[in-house]
This record gives C-alpha cells, structure tokens and sequence, in this order.
C-alpha cells in the first residue's frame, strides 16, 4: 500500500472513530476528546496530501487547525464548567434543557 | 519507513480505541495523550518536522493538561456508569460503519490523482520553510488566528469564571480552609 493512501485510511478509520464516540458516549469530556481525535484524523490527512503534492500550505492548514482547536478546548472547557456550576453535573442526559 | 508506518498505525488505531471505550474519562484523556504522541510519529516519519513539534507542545502538552486539569477539579472521573442505550449504541455503530465504508471506498477506488507521483523525498516539513509561507501568503490568515485565540481567552475567562457562584458548595478553597479551620479549633 502506498504511503499516502496508507495514511488516507488511517485518517478515515480515526475519524470515523472519533464520531462513534460523539454518537455513543455520554460524558461531555469524553465526546470532546472524541471531537479532538476527529480534527486530529483530518490534520494527518493534510499532511499526508501535503507530502504527496510537495506543497507547505497543506502544512500551513494543520498549523490553523491547531490554532482552532486550542481556541475551542478554552471555550468548550470554559463551557463544561458552566454546565457543571449549574447541573453539578456533565453528561448529556442530565443537561438537556434545550433539547425541546 | 514502511515497517515504522505500520506498527504506529496498529498502535494509533488501538489507542484510539482507548480513547472511546474507556469507562472513565481519565483513562480516555491517558489514551488520548497517546494517539496524539502516536499522530506525531506519524507526522515525523512523513518529514512534517514542525508539525510532529507542534503537535506534541501544543496537543499533547497544552491541551491535554487543560482537559486533565478541567477532569480533576470538577472531580468527574466517576467511574463506569454507561447507561446509553441499546438503539443509540447500535445505530451509531451501523451509521459509523457504512461511513468508515465509504470513505475507505473513496480512498481505494476513487482517488482523482495518481498515487506515488508527488514529490516524496520528505523535504516538505522543513521549519523554515514552512514559517515562510506562514508569515508571507497566509500572514492575514495568521493575524486573525491571533485574534481568535485572544477573543477564546477573553471569552473562556468570562464564562468561567464566577466569583458568586462557586463549582460546588461545600468543594475547593472555601470548603478547604473551612475544615482546616474545624479542625485547628478542634485541636484548641
């Protein structure tokens, strides 16, 4: 197999993973994780592409998506928080006032 | 390369593994450290230097103690209580399964560009280079990263931080120094 299409695979079976647990899991840590496994899965897919097209910028993108999901652990953790002030608890069958 | 690729793809998958089925958080957060450190072997051994850097200061250093951190002050390492139920369990497992299957069917059968013809002699990754291009053609892409990241700060600090409401009556510093208090008048 080739090494890029290797790391195509890899990437999918990762992501893929990371969404089964976004689906299955109850824990709102544990489905931010899953999530922070789902944009890890797409950054190896970009620098796999990356490396197959000789291009930087593929590189680049990986560098922004970091950036973001750094961005988003301080919120989304900020926002774990508040839930847990206001539920004393964090998982999503407990804080489900917007669920309709 | 090739015996490398495969024996840290079989551990990646497994500690992915680990990472979704693992009853506790905590051990879900330790599997989690592991696939990023495993995700930037595999960054490494494509030449991605830079980004096999990043990815463990910035992944596998700051973000995962923020998390473990975030886990151990609210006290959630619970313990296994699953209680989700069998229809969300099987459907999500067919739903993850017919789109694992497509996307291994796209990437087998149906790539648009021929496999092995790129440049491959992992010169790609060099840190200068790729600081280059960060700071020339993507330098408005990087400003407003910046600014994101100090609009999140703010943002996080505001939601987080309450000084009426505490996390928890009766935990933290308050409860802390009350009972140290308890039991230094107990001791008097």
């Amino acid at each position: 197999m080739e090494v890029t299409q290797f790391y195509l695979v890899l990437g999918a079976v990762l992501f893929t993973l990371g969404t089964l647990g976004v689906l299955i899991r109850r824990n709102t840590i544990v489905i931010f994780m899953c999530i922070e496994l789902m944009l890890n899965s797409v950054n190896l897919t970009m620098v796999a592409l990356s490396r197959q097209f000789g291009e930087v910028s593929g590189q680049v993108f990986v560098f922004f998506v970091m950036a973001v999901a750094a961005a988003e652990a301080a919120v989304g953790l900020a926002i774990i928080m508040t839930a847990f002030r206001n539920y004393h608890s964090v998982r999503t069958t407990d804080v489900h006032d917007l669920a309709g | 390369m090739i015996v490398a690729m495969w024996i840290f793809g079989v551990l990646t998958v497994l500690s992915a593994l680990g990472v979704v089925f693992a009853p506790r958080p905590l051990h879900s957060a330790l599997w989690l450290v592991g696939t990023l450190f495993f995700l930037a072997v595999h960054f490494a051994l494509m030449g991605a230097d830079f980004i096999a850097a990043l990815q463990v200061v910035v992944y596998a250093g700051a973000i995962m103690v923020l998390v473990v951190f975030v886990i151990m002050l609210l006290g959630l390492d619970e313990g296994p209580t699953q209680n989700q139920s069998r229809l969300t369990l099987y459907s999500g497992a067919i739903f993850c399964g017919l789109f694992l299957g497509l996307l291994l069917f796209a990437f087998t059968h149906q790539l648009s560009f021929p496999i092995g013809s790129g440049v491959s002699n992992g010169s790609v990754g060099d840190p200068r280079e790729v600081g280059r291009v960060l700071v020339t053609d993507f330098l408005y892409a990087f400003e407003v990263i910046a600014l994101l990241l100090f609009a999140a700060i703010i943002g996080a600090v505001l939601l987080a931080n309450d000084r009426k409401r505490p996390l928890m009556p009766g935990r933290g510093l308050k409860a802390v120094q009350g009972s140290a208090n308890d039991a230094a008048s107990v001791e008097a």
